[in-house]
């Protein structure tokens, strides 16, 4: 297993996946976490589905899928923010009827154009292995942007995530954290769509956040440990998968299912 | 001369349709106390609310130290403790600092930093409402009086200039209530701090506080207490009930 290991470090493949994994794996960590606790976990999932169709555009349309999906994502992600916010429905039904409409959209498309529907359907589970080197410089750029931007509004996103209400009154403009929240959230559901799809991206940004909140004491401790849990399991999950021969996305999904599992019975046990 | 810290002029507030709060006319001094009462749905939250831009208004102007309430910035002036924690989960993971923290920084321009004197600050807050030892504790495994104390050191800590409490003595125990009743004195004494309190309880408001505002959906009363026991319209209106109200004040 050990000799599997070093081998697989020789390979530049190996290489750029871990390295794209693992700035994905600390965006999700870090969004995660405001994410679950705001009850929006499920956005990741909705905004997922609604990549499928933008792959299928820029599938169709013969332009890198990623590009076609950054702006289109971020644009259905302020459409379910406004919906929520101005109570023309639930946050749930929202995400509900874009995803759908996502899904429904993509597979029309690749019925229609007909002759993409192998590369379309791999994105449903990604494959992080095959990441190139400008996904990762992607990858990368974004994922420090990202970070960035949840460590400068770090106060305001633990405020309103807290007490909408009371940061309201303390100045903070709710309206603006929460658009950066989910344009952050949509620019990393899109890069995670290579890690393990658009079918399980959702899990990269919900598992590590719930596991930490078993066993975090405080609010930076939680962000910490679903970083940790996070990274680990893309880690882990990349060496599995290289070495059994598994496919990528899965496996991680799988890995952070264990992780959740280990603190799940460790917190009980306590 | 100092600004006025609030004014509200003719101020009504809908929901659903129905008027909840009517024409209300509200001046208030610096260094007021002033006791919110009124019965059950009478329209207290709701006016707090709208003082602080949480409710929109069906018409009429909030006025914040001298300014309409849709340009006022100036947030650092006001501090609030809302009525009940239902949005605070069990398992929220901040500890007692962290939530106090997020008080004093929230109003500050960016970048915000939490600095060692902001930590200080915290310590001081905690330690005068008695609540030292639940440093570094978890909010949500906090009794309810506990979590209580936390979020008015919250609404504290940067030291505002007008603060609004609506209902906070519900889940304190009666020693803590008179420690929490002396405490608001003081710096409704020391730093002039105006207070505006909403209660179920206009007995101890009239111990209190030095103006009570009776509200039923309109304003049935503002004035001091010496008005209010010497008014001919407040004992038609109260019956005994002003007798009781006048008897605990003074």
């Amino acid at each position: 297993m050990f000799t599997d290991i070093q081998e697989a470090l020789q390979f530049a493949f190996i290489q750029r996946a871990l390295i794209a994994g693992c700035f994905v794996a600390l965006c999700c960590a870090f969004l995660g976490v405001f994410l679950v606790l705001k009850r929006f976990a499920l956005i990741g999932d909705g905004l997922a589905h609604i990549s499928f169709a933008t792959i299928a555009i820029g599938l169709l349309v013969h332009v890198t899928p990623i590009f076609v999906s950054l702006p289109l994502v971020v644009l259905a992600a302020l459409l379910i923010l406004r919906l929520t916010d101005k109570s023309l429905m639930f946050g749930d039904a929202a995400i509900g009827l874009l995803s759908a409409m996502g899904v429904a959209v993509g597979v029309l498309i690749a019925s229609v154009a007909g002759g993409f529907n192998v590369d379309l359907f791999s994105y449903l589970f990604g494959n992080i292995l095959s990441v190139s080197q400008m996904e990762v410089v992607l990858s990368v750029v974004l994922s420090l942007l990202i970070m960035g931007a949840v460590k400068f509004f770090y106060h305001d996103l633990f405020a309103v995530t807290f007490d909408q209400d009371h940061a309201q009154v303390s100045g903070i403009r709710v309206g603006l954290v929460n658009k950066v929240l989910i344009i952050l959230t949509a620019l990393t559901v899109v890069l995670g769509i290579k890690v393990v799809g658009t079918m399980l991206v959702s899990s990269l940004i919900i598992f590590p956040a719930v596991s930490a909140l078993f066993v975090a004491r405080n609010f930076k401790s939680a962000i910490l440990l679903a970083t940790l849990f996070s990274v680990v399991s893309v880690i882990i999950g990349i060496f599995i998968s290289y070495v059994w021969n598994l496919p990528s996305g899965a496996t991680i999904v799988c890995v952070n299912f264990f992780i959740f599992l280990g603190v799940f019975l460790f917190r009980g046990k306590r | 001369m100092s600004v006025i810290p609030l004014e509200v002029e003719k101020l009504r507030v809908t929901y659903q349709g129905a008027e909840v709060l009517s024409q209300i006319e509200l001046k208030v001094d610096k260094g007021d106390y002033i006791g919110i009462v009124g019965p059950n749905g009478s329209g207290k939250t709701t006016l707090v609310r709208a003082v602080l831009g949480l409710v929109p208004l069906a018409s009429g102007r909030v006025v914040l130290f001298g300014k309409d309430q849709h340009e006022f910035k100036d947030w650092k002036k006001i501090g609030y403790l809302p009525q009940r924690i239902t949005y605070l989960d069990q398992r929220f993971p901040a500890n007692v600092d962290e939530v106090v923290a997020a008080g004093l920084i929230a109003s500050r321009p960016y970048p915000k930093k939490m600095t060692f004197a902001d930590r200080d600050r915290v310590g001081d807050i905690l330690k005068d409402l008695g609540i030292a030892d639940l440093r570094g504790r978890m909010i949500g495994r906090l009794s309810g009086g506990q979590q209580q104390r936390v979020l008015l050191a919250r609404a504290l800590v940067h030291a505002p200039e007008l603060l609004l409490l609506d209902e906070p003595t519900t889940a304190l125990d009666p020693g803590t209530r008179e420690m929490f009743y002396a405490f608001l004195q003081k710096i409704n004494k020391t730093q002039k701090t105006t207070i505006l309190f909403v209660s179920h309880d206009p007995v101890t408001m009239g111990k209190y506080a030095s103006k009570l505002l009776y509200l039923d959906k309109k304003v049935v009363f503002f004035g001091t207490f010496d008005d209010f026991c010497l008014s001919p319209d407040m004992t038609r209106y109260f019956g005994e009930g002003q007798h009781l109200i006048c008897h605990r004040h003074g």
